[in-house]
């Protein structure tokens, strides 16, 4: 034998794409017709499941022939792969009997101590925990800490998301984040600690200890219709922000600086609940009162060069299109042509604002036709919000 | 001719029962939220978290067809993120439905009521557009 009746005789042994793709459809037909029929399942198995999974198989079996049909050789061997697999599935569930199955119980997935995915699921557990107590309590928490909550809750969907990316840093990075606010929000509701601090990182062992002395120190029922003390659970809540900024920037010196300050003031704000819930005799009140101003003018020289931002003036263009984009960002379920409107209102929207002022009427008037245009399409976007 | 991969048999078998039960698991969580949402509450949290699950868990197939186990091992990791969650979260109202009480906490707020506050935002938005449209004078004034 020469060296190409070699090359010929290996190139027969070897099948083509095409014979493959034709082999596997006439597996997968001979596959789907030994398949039990639904009226030789036994009863007590997951039939819908398998049923659902025939189909599946049956769909692609079909397009598998038409794409060989039509020369789309990978197209089709896809298919065909895609077909067995479902069968596959299908016959796994008739040879399950249905029974009752929590979580827990579905092989609990190894997750390495320290690892991201752990890290999700204490987040997970964290969440949980905190809803079982506001039901079993029966209690309505603030609006302001709701939406801290929706914003952990957002916390634990990005942590996955970026988890099945396989970006394991940024999704252990968020899902720590979301801890930490968790850790704050049930010392507020409960006035105790969720997660020990002792038992976390040590590195992030000042952020749990913080998180949980600014809840506590706001945890007093009275505080929420006390002017003063909402002013100072605003502030422990921006240091705490502050102080997990700056964590993450890496800037140690920087977040003890925060937390230091949030300290201070969670002990004003401490004593003010305390006073609260136990007013003092008149005479005192004036010196209670005179040592807290000054504690609050040593906090205002302190935090001067915290560039703590302030929002925009309220009732203005741009605190109404930030919210807006805000709310399409979290909630729609389809943002995309909502926030490239929102985006294009915001721009046009400068833009007009200072033509106005340098009464380019003309400019003025277009910018105005379009911001009025956009301003439709959100519109347009939002409505489909409950479609 | 090359000898199969048995570890990587091994780790398909493995997959595929985690798939399967995990396919199961949604099926029974999704029955305990529909009579939940019957009877007492409709937590939009929980149904979004099923269909989470449900999308992972597809693509998890597809990883699966195509032999990308990494791949799969973390779709049915998030497959299970979102189930467990769901389920406590439908554990924590079915304790409240227990207690007799009626107030459901939402984590997410419900899309209705987005709608409503995106609404009143895009009407404050408008009476704004309308005051500066008044500020801008008939165009035969312009220069």
């Amino acid at each position: 034998m020469d060296f190409f009746e070699r090359i010929e005789q290996i190139g027969h042994l070897r099948p083509s794409p095409a014979e493959r793709a034709t082999k596997m459809l006439a597996a997968l037909a001979d596959a789907l017709a030994e398949a039990p029929a639904l009226n030789e399942v036994e009863p007590g198995t997951h039939t819908e499941l398998y049923t659902e999974r025939l189909l599946r198989a049956k769909r692609a079996y079909e397009k598998g022939l038409a794409a060989l049909a039509l020369d789309d050789v990978e197209l089709s061997l896809a298919k065909a792969e895609s077909g067995l697999l479902h069968l596959e599935i299908g016959l796994r569930h008739l040879r399950t009997l249905k029974g009752p199955l929590a979580a827990a119980a579905v092989e609990l997935p190894f997750f390495e101590g320290g690892g991201c995915e752990e890290q999700i699921t204490r987040l997970s557990d964290a969440i949980g925990k905190i809803k079982q107590f506001v039901e079993y309590k029966g209690l309505v928490p603030a609006k302001s800490l709701k939406e801290r909550l929706a914003i952990v809750v957002q916390s634990f969907q990005d942590a996955i998301e970026n988890y099945a990316r396989a970006d394991h840093a940024t999704a252990y990075d968020i899902a720590t984040i979301g801890l930490i606010w968790a850790q704050y929000i049930y010392a507020r509701l409960a006035a105790d600690t969720m997660l020990a601090p002792a038992q976390q990182l040590r590195r992030l062992r000042p952020l749990y200890l913080f998180a949980q002395l600014a809840g506590q120190a706001g945890s007093e029922p009275l505080c929420a219709r006390r002017t003063e003390c909402l002013v100072k659970i605003n502030n422990l809540e921006k240091f705490l922000q502050s102080a997990v900024a700056a964590y993450f920037d890496n800037d140690i010196a920087a977040m003890d600086k925060f937390i230091q300050l949030g300290e201070i003031e969670a002990g004003a704000l401490a004593k003010q609940a305390a006073r609260i819930a136990n007013p003092l005799p008149d005479g005192d009140e004036a010196l209670e009162e005179n040592a807290d101003s000054e504690l609050e003018a040593a906090l205002a020289v302190a935090t001067a060069d915290d560039g703590i931002e302030s929002a925009p003036e309220k009732g203005t263009l741009k605190r109404l299109t930030a919210a807006i984009r805000r709310l399409i960002e979290r909630h729609h379920p389809k943002p995309h042509k909502a926030l490239v409107a929102v985006r294009e209102l915001q721009s046009n929207s400068a833009l007009l604002r200072r033509a106005m002022r340098q009464e380019s009427w003309q400019e003025a008037s277009r910018l105005l036709d379009l911001c009025q245009a956009e301003k439709q399409i959100l519109l347009r976007e939002i409505e489909k919000m409950t479609d | 001719m090359s000898r199969p991969n048995r570890n990587n048999s091994k780790q398909r078998e493995l997959l595929l029962g985690r798939l399967t039960a995990l396919e199961q698991l949604i099926v029974q969580i999704d029955g305990s939220y529909a009579a939940a949402s019957a009877t007492y509450h409709d937590s939009e949290l929980a149904a979004r978290s099923i269909d989470n699950a449900r999308v992972a868990l597809e693509d998890a197939v597809k990883s699966l067809a195509r032999g990308h186990y990494d791949r799969v091992e973390r779709l049915l990791n998030v497959t299970w993120f979102y189930a467990k969650f769901a389920q406590d979260i439908i554990d924590a109202e079915a304790t409240e439905h227990l207690l007799g009480r009626g107030y459901f906490i939402d984590l997410i707020e419900p899309a209705a009521l987005v709608q409503i506050e995106l609404f009143a935002l895009l009407e404050q938005t408008e009476a704004m557009l309308e005051k500066l449209a008044a500020m801008i004078p008939e165009p035969w004034l312009w220069v």
